[in-house]
């Protein structure tokens, strides 16, 4: 009579067995049940004479190696290594204390520095680990630690990722030198998809988000599969082999790339690129008994144990295979085969980047991003100076070609990023042009102190309509794909139509009255369009219905500038500070303080925390903003540093400075505003008693996130004067004064920023 | 209660509520109802280490279950600093029996135990130089000299804060 449980277990055993340590099942204590790794590799040396293909792959250099495969030093390790099981050696090994832990010594002197060493030692040392009753070593015949035991000698690889998967890049990089198999062990790629995933400086990118755009994918250099020459010496990912047993079933490994040589940043899709993943499929063909085994699975995954936890070990044995299979290998590979046997979808199937045949290195862009970041945190990029224009330059945007610019000289000039020679110059405006903007399309929008709009064909350098009606200068322009909108120191914010057919001009649609100042600035996500005016106030409005929603209150004196991202509002006022407010529930989340004079000009990068202001103070600041959770406004802290979350109260206030003769801006109300407390006559006083009520107010408030801020860098030298614009993109920096000058901030340097998407 | 046989044969006897954090255990016992002399064999498990593995259980029989199915590598960023205080005095023995108990916790699918047994691993290793992680591990270099300085010229960059 059979127990069920028993039959259970014994069917749990069999396919866990299996799945879970491949290499040394778990309770193994006698050599005499050799593990499937030991087998092979003692055979395939007990052969002596195997042919050079089945060689154990070299670490390094895997192509000398192919190159020499009758190498008589090559063959005579071999076969000196297939005397492993129970030879005198063995015993030699064993008996010396310390010795199983450090067979190099044995090894002949005359191999010292060979390519050959490293692969055959590590086989020669698998072939003893497998084959030593690990658990009956006694701890005082280490002379390390006092129990020591390497992982990968005691738990199946798929347990040691699980311990990789808790550790950080500078651990995991510590550990790769350890040895060949840690080394390859720390380069996994789900590890590194994984940190690159949670990394604070890449989660928000697209690549962490599994998400890429047709445009961004065609724009990455995923086609180009070309030879690299394995610069840097690093190893290419075809090459690298996991020392452990199945090697003899992988004759055809020799010519692995050669015709198509690696490209450093892809994984080749019919390499293995991870253990954890299953992606690439590999068959049962690799393993030492294909049906069997495939079977074994497909009994995990449906009988024996039908929870899905069983997945990993069963994956991990799939994937047990070494890396560089040819194209021989996977020809029967290619049957989309679910071996892991419980339907696990692969989060990568999904991935629109596998449709280019290509898998990413993760470790590489990990490390692209993160050198990124060290750029920004630590200052390095080389600043150039374009100049050019013959007056102040009031606005700039730029994409990763060109720079467009604005000036007092009433010109437009196109810059390129790359060089910094002007590509092309317009004329048109009456007056200074002081703000502009473009898109993807070409269409440049620009206003002017001649009160008009013009609007531009960026392509074709040529004028396509003016846009006349307000009675003021033309502070701000912003447009989405449905309206053009303009604010104006005559206190108006006027809706144009953005008509399809450039024959036609856009014509007004509506005008946004409220504002009792000049609207020195406005931004637009959506059809909710912010504001700021020198009435102290940033408003918020529905383009689309014309509606006003809500009014950000706090700043104290007129504001000047403002960024939006759809969700954060940034606000620069004439009080000096830099408020950042949640535009849904009007919330103030910060106030940051530093500058020593009027904030004229905001760009902000919410998913990196950045936000850079340019102040009348000369100085152009980068500043850390980040939120205590990882859904915060900000997400997390991102960068090192002095957390200086200063005290909302401030006790002291510099006086106050006079009004800028700036034609550009209307913080300081103009006398043609009536019923408004004008900037000068505010006290210092009674300045903090707003701000206090103000900063009470939003604590008061319901759950308000926690933001923090620090100022990572200070630009104070950079510009000689005013600064009237920053623009910002995660690679570059540009900021613009009445130094007439334009500075280019690339942090760049050593960065592939085709990858930085 | 259910009976537990360990790979060497000793019968161990559990209140249902503690054995059930094993997954394995806990979909057996699903499988074959309501048998009541049931014995289960666990033939990758030693005593030693069934009793610390069950001393885990009683102490956490009480937790919310973990998800039963959950992204092997999701985006959570993996922490090894949340480890309470039990749980650290509890695996705080030598290697021989963490190894033992990080295999039995995957045996027996007793993710929080894994889990624990991992991290516990992983925080020896977070910290330490490649030398130090050696020594700790007992780990063989098979490198030579000039391949262990190519690999860390490779990966200075990580150190780059």
């Amino acid at each position: 009579m059979k127990n069920p449980i028993t039959s259970l277990i014994s069917r749990a055993m069999f396919s866990r067995g299996s799945g879970t340590s491949p290499a040394r099942p778990a309770d193994q204590d006698t050599p005499a049940t050799s593990t499937p790794a030991g087998t092979t590799a003692a055979a395939a040396a007990r052969a002596g004479s195997a042919p050079a293909p089945s060689l154990p792959w070299a670490i390094f250099h895997p192509d000398k190696i192919a190159a020499r495969p009758s190498s008589p030093v090559a063959r005579a390790t071999y076969a000196w290594s297939g005397a492993v099981p129970g030879s005198p050696t063995d015993s030699v090994l064993r008996a010396r204390p310390g010795g199983t832990m450090s067979p190099t010594v044995s090894l002949p002197a005359s191999l010292a520095g060979h390519d050959a060493t490293c692969a055959l030692v590590t086989r020669y040392t698998t072939a003893v680990l497998d084959q030593l009753p690990l658990p009956k070593l006694s701890p005082t015949t280490c002379t390390c630690g006092k129990d020591a035991i390497d992982p990968v000698a005691r738990l199946p690889l798929e347990l040691v990722l699980k311990i990789l998967a808790h550790l950080d890049a500078p651990a995991l990089v510590r550990l790769a030198p350890c040895n060949s198999v840690y080394h390859r062990l720390a380069n996994d790629h789900a590890l590194w998809r994984q940190l690159y995933r949670t990394h604070p400086a890449c989660h928000a990118s697209k690549l962490a988000q599994r998400f890429v755009d047709p445009e961004t994918l065609a724009r990455l250099p995923i086609g180009a599969v070309v030879s690299h020459g394995n610069g840097g010496g690093q190893p290419s990912y075809p090459h690298h082999h996991y020392q452990f047993g199945l090697a003899a079933n992988h004759h055809q490994q020799q010519g692995t790339s050669a015709a198509h040589p690696p490209h450093p940043f892809l994984v080749p899709q019919n390499a293995q690129w991870s253990l954890l993943s299953t992606s690439t499929s590999l068959p049962g063909a690799l393993l030492a008994d294909p049906p069997t085994v495939s079977a074994a699975h497909t009994r995990a995954g449906t009988l024996a144990l039908p929870s899905p936890p069983s997945s990993p070990t069963a994956a991990a044995c799939a994937a047990w295979a070494p890396t560089g299979t040819t194209a021989t290998d996977l020809e029967d590979v290619d049957e989309p085969m679910d071996i892991d046997g419980v339907g696990d979808v692969d989060e990568d199937e999904a991935f629109p980047l596998q449709s280019a045949q290509a898998k990413l290195d993760w470790k590489f862009l990990y490390r692209n991003r993160v050198r990124l970041e060290c750029n920004w945190r630590h200052d390095r990029m080389p600043m150039t100076e374009l100049k050019g224009h013959g007056d102040s330059v009031y606005c700039i945007q730029f994409d990763q070609q060109r720079i467009v610019s604005g000036s007092r000289d009433q010109t437009i000039k196109v810059w390129s990023l790359a060089t910094g020679t002007i590509l092309q110059e317009m004329r048109g405006h009456a007056g200074s042009v002081l703000c502009l903007q473009y898109d993807a399309t070409g269409l440049l929008v620009t206003g002017s102190s001649d009160t008009t709009v013009m609007l531009w064909d960026l392509t074709r350098g040529v004028k396509l309509h003016t846009l006349s009606g307000h009675t003021a200068g033309v502070l701000d322009v912003a447009f989405n794909q449905d309206v053009i909108v303009s604010c104006s120191k005559d206190c108006t914010i006027k809706v144009w139509s953005r008509p399809d057919d450039w024959r036609v001009g856009p014509v007004l649609k509506t005008t946004l009255l409220g504002h009792r100042a000049a609207v020195n600035a406005i931004q637009l996500r959506g059809n909710t369009l912010v504001s700021a005016s020198g009435d102290y106030l940033v408003k918020v409005w529905d383009v689309a219905s014309g509606t006003h929603v809500r009014d950000l209150a706090g700043h104290s004196r007129g504001i000047a500038c403002v960024a939006f991202d759809g969700r954060i509002v940034v606000s620069g006022s004439n009080d000096k500070t830099i408020r950042v407010w949640d535009v849904h529930t009007g919330t103030l989340l910060a106030t940051l303080e530093g500058h020593t004079d009027l904030v004229r000009t905001l760009a902000l990068d919410s998913a990196r925390g950045i936000i850079v202001s340019g102040s009348y103070d000369q100085s152009v600041r980068v500043w850390h903003v980040w939120s205590d959770e990882m859904d915060g406004p900000f997400g997390p802290r991102r960068h090192a540093g002095v957390p200086a979350r200063r005290d909302s109260t401030r006790t002291t206030q510099s006086p106050v400075s006079p009004v800028p003769p700036n034609e550009g801006l209307a913080v300081a109300l103009g006398p043609n505003v009536p019923g408004v407390v004008t900037a000068a006559s505010a006290t210092g006083d009674t300045m903090t008693a707003t701000d206090q009520a103000t900063d009470q107010a939003a604590v008061t408030a319901p759950p308000k996130p926690k933001v923090h801020y620090f100022e990572m860098h200070n630009f104070a030298k950079v510009h000689s004067s005013w600064v009237f614009n920053v623009a910002l993109s995660s690679t570059h920096l540009v900021s613009a004064s009445q130094d007439q000058s334009i500075v280019v901030y690339d942090f760049t340097q050593g960065v592939d920023t085709a990858w930085i998407v | 209660m259910v009976k537990l046989l360990s790979s060497d044969n000793e019968k161990i006897t559990v209140a249902q509520d503690v054995a059930v954090r094993s997954m394995l255990i806990k979909n057996m016992l699903e499988d074959i109802g309501d048998a009541e002399d049931a014995e289960i064999p666990l033939p990758n498990v030693t005593a030693r280490v069934l009793k610390k593995v069950i001393e885990y259980c009683e102490h956490h029989k009480n937790d919310p279950m973990p998800p039963a199915e959950e992204d092997e590598l999701g985006d959570e960023r993996r922490r090894s600093d949340d480890i309470d205080e039990w749980d650290a005095d509890y695996i705080d023995v030598e290697q021989e029996l963490l190894f033992e108990i990080i295999l039995a916790a995957n045996y027996m699918d007793i993710k929080p135990l894994l889990d624990l047994g991992c991290k516990t691993v992983a925080n020896m290793i977070k910290g330490k130089t490649t030398e130090e992680i050696r020594k700790t591990f007992n780990i063989t270099c098979d490198f030579t000299a000039e391949e262990e300085e190519q690999i860390r010229r490779e990966n200075e960059w990580a150190e780059d804060r």
